[in-house]
């Protein structure tokens, strides 16, 4: 027979592998972009990590990064969505990437491997283009 | 170069419409019954099944319990297949392993979708959020919906990262098309050109409508037995040579590894190693191609053309009906319809057994046929011949 079955909830743990990307919500809800970092190896981490919290540290980002890709969508896939709009697929200068927009002048055209640099404009992560 | 490991003896499908037709539960179990007489047999004969839903339709569409639909009882394999677009070549891996071990003799496998309803266009059924990043409802954010947005990213960067035109692009879909005109069933026959692939609107740049598959009610079912049953079988049995897989998720697109290295690659060497051939053997190919340029993706992952040589290669001819290396001869998913990996499987069966008719390709010797999904993360191949032995 089997063993009985404890019926306390399935909480976390501090060294449970828990989704990064969690924290880097609260941080962003903050209007503050970390990355997170691994004590042990310095090394930087992408957002889709799972790891215990207490292995992790996040540290403030420059806000520098790439254009990596990006697309405009011309598909209004949700009801009342204008289109088109640019989604932008942002490589941080720590490494990770991102998926954001690049808000443009009108005289700005996109092209991968331009220079950003991030913004929060009403408490959303985006990007505008950096000079070189 | 070593023998086959399976083979398959059946190919069956429903009604195919872009109009509310049945439920996929329904036309799943009417797929299997077609394959199962396409295969000579009875459901008695019948001792496994496995169901491939497509992973965007409702969790449920095609529950185990469907095989009471089609009359089996006392079933010794079944299960559901969950790999993406790679789903429906890893359950006949699956079944192929099965029947190599004794587990089953006879295995049924189905994929069933029913994404149009009505007073709604097709695009609307795929509108998820497209999940990069591994934050989940991040992409929402910034209006990231759809498989075509996240593949727009990857067209975009290719075209870049390899000075890949649009103009060179565009020969893909249009080489579908001249395919499609060859094949009765498959849906889009109208022939298409530059001018008319370039009026075609944009979904999300550069994709354009014409770079996406078409989407359609349906199911397709195979018969996959053992190589020695195949003697008995109806219709030229079609030998399953290789097998393959590769996959390698969110670390990629997070910007750890190379942009351009899927793990396409990792199924190729699987596939040719275990056929014991090499892409230079390959005379057909029949590829998942949600969008345009999986089928380029693809002719590189599998080592068909240099990286970066794909678009070039596809623009040159090389895969339109008389080139040197057919490509979808049945119009793929984006002539034909779509059918997430049956359309290229179907394709090959049919190629494979000599029945393509106007479209049927003189060497169909060796025939690699992919699946692919989320964006190109997971990968499945086979090698299929119908040729007992290879070389």
């Amino acid at each position: 027979m089997n063993a009985p079955m404890s019926l306390s909830p399935r909480t976390a743990t501090s060294s449970e592998a828990q989704p990064a990307a969690e924290s880097f919500e609260t941080f962003i809800g903050r209007n503050e972009l970390r990355v997170p970092r691994l004590i042990v190896t310095g090394e930087i981490l992408h957002f889709a990590a799972r790891l215990p919290p207490a292995e992790v540290e996040w540290v403030t980002a420059r806000g520098t990064a790439t254009l990596s890709s990006f697309t405009v969508m011309w598909k209004a896939y949700r009801d009342g969505m204008e289109v088109p709009y640019n989604v932008a697929w942002v490589e941080l200068d720590e490494g990770p990437r991102l998926v954001s927009t690049v808000l443009l002048e009108p005289s700005d055209r996109l092209k991968i491997g331009m220079p950003l640099q991030a913004l929060f404009h009403d408490g959303l992560l985006v990007f505008i283009p950096r000079p070189g | 170069m070593s023998g086959a490991l399976s083979s398959i003896v059946g190919l069956g499908k429903s009604g195919l419409s872009r109009s509310p037709i049945g439920s996929a539960r329904c036309l799943a179990a009417a797929a299997v019954q077609d394959a199962i007489a396409n295969a000579g047999l009875e459901v008695e004969g019948i001792d496994g099944l496995l169901i491939n839903q497509s992973s965007l339709a409702p969790a449920g569409s095609l529950p185990l319990q469907m095989m009471d639909d089609i009359g089996f009882s006392g079933l010794r394999l079944l299960s559901q297949m969950e790999g993406k677009g790679a789903s429906v070549l890893q359950m006949v891996q699956l079944a192929t392993m099965a029947i190599r071990q004794g587990m089953a003799s006879t295995v049924a496998c189905v994929f069933a979708d029913a994404p149009l309803v009505a007073g709604q266009g097709g695009g609307q059924s795929y509108q998820n959020e497209a999940p990069l990043t591994g934050i989940a409802g991040w992409e929402g954010q910034y209006g990231l919906y759809g498989p075509a947005a996240s593949y727009a990213l990857a067209t975009q960067r290719y075209m870049h990262d390899f000075q890949v035109t649009e103009l060179q692009l565009a020969q893909y879909p249009i080489a579908c098309r001249k395919w499609a005109a060859l094949n009765p069933a498959a849906l889009l026959h109208k022939p298409l050109d530059l001018e008319g692939y370039l009026a075609s609107r944009y979904i999300a740049e550069p994709i354009r409508l014409f770079d996406c598959a078409y989407p359609v009610n349906g199911a397709i079912a195979v018969i996959v037995s053992s190589v020695e049953a195949a003697a008995d079988s109806p219709h030229p049995p079609v030998y399953v040579h290789g097998m393959g897989q590769g996959h390698s998720t969110i670390r990629r697109l997070a910007g750890v590894a190379d942009e351009h290295q899927t793990a396409g690659s990792l199924a190729a060497q699987g596939v040719f190693r275990m056929a014991g051939a090499s892409p230079a053997d390959v005379t057909l190919c029949e590829l998942y191609d949600a969008f345009s340029f999986c089928a380029v993706a693809a002719l590189e992952d599998y080592g068909l053309c240099a990286r970066g040589e794909g678009a070039v290669f596809i623009a040159s001819s090389a895969t339109s009906p008389g080139g040197r290396l057919p490509v979808n001869t049945g119009g793929g998913h984006l002539a034909s319809y779509y059918m997430q990996g049956m359309t290229p499987l179907e394709e090959a069966v049919v190629q494979a057994r000599g029945h393509g008719a106007a479209r049927q390709v003189a060497a169909n010797d060796l025939i690699l046929v992919n699946g692919s999904g989320g964006r190109l993360e997971y990968h499945a191949a086979l090698l299929l011949s119908p040729h007992l032995k290879l070389g």
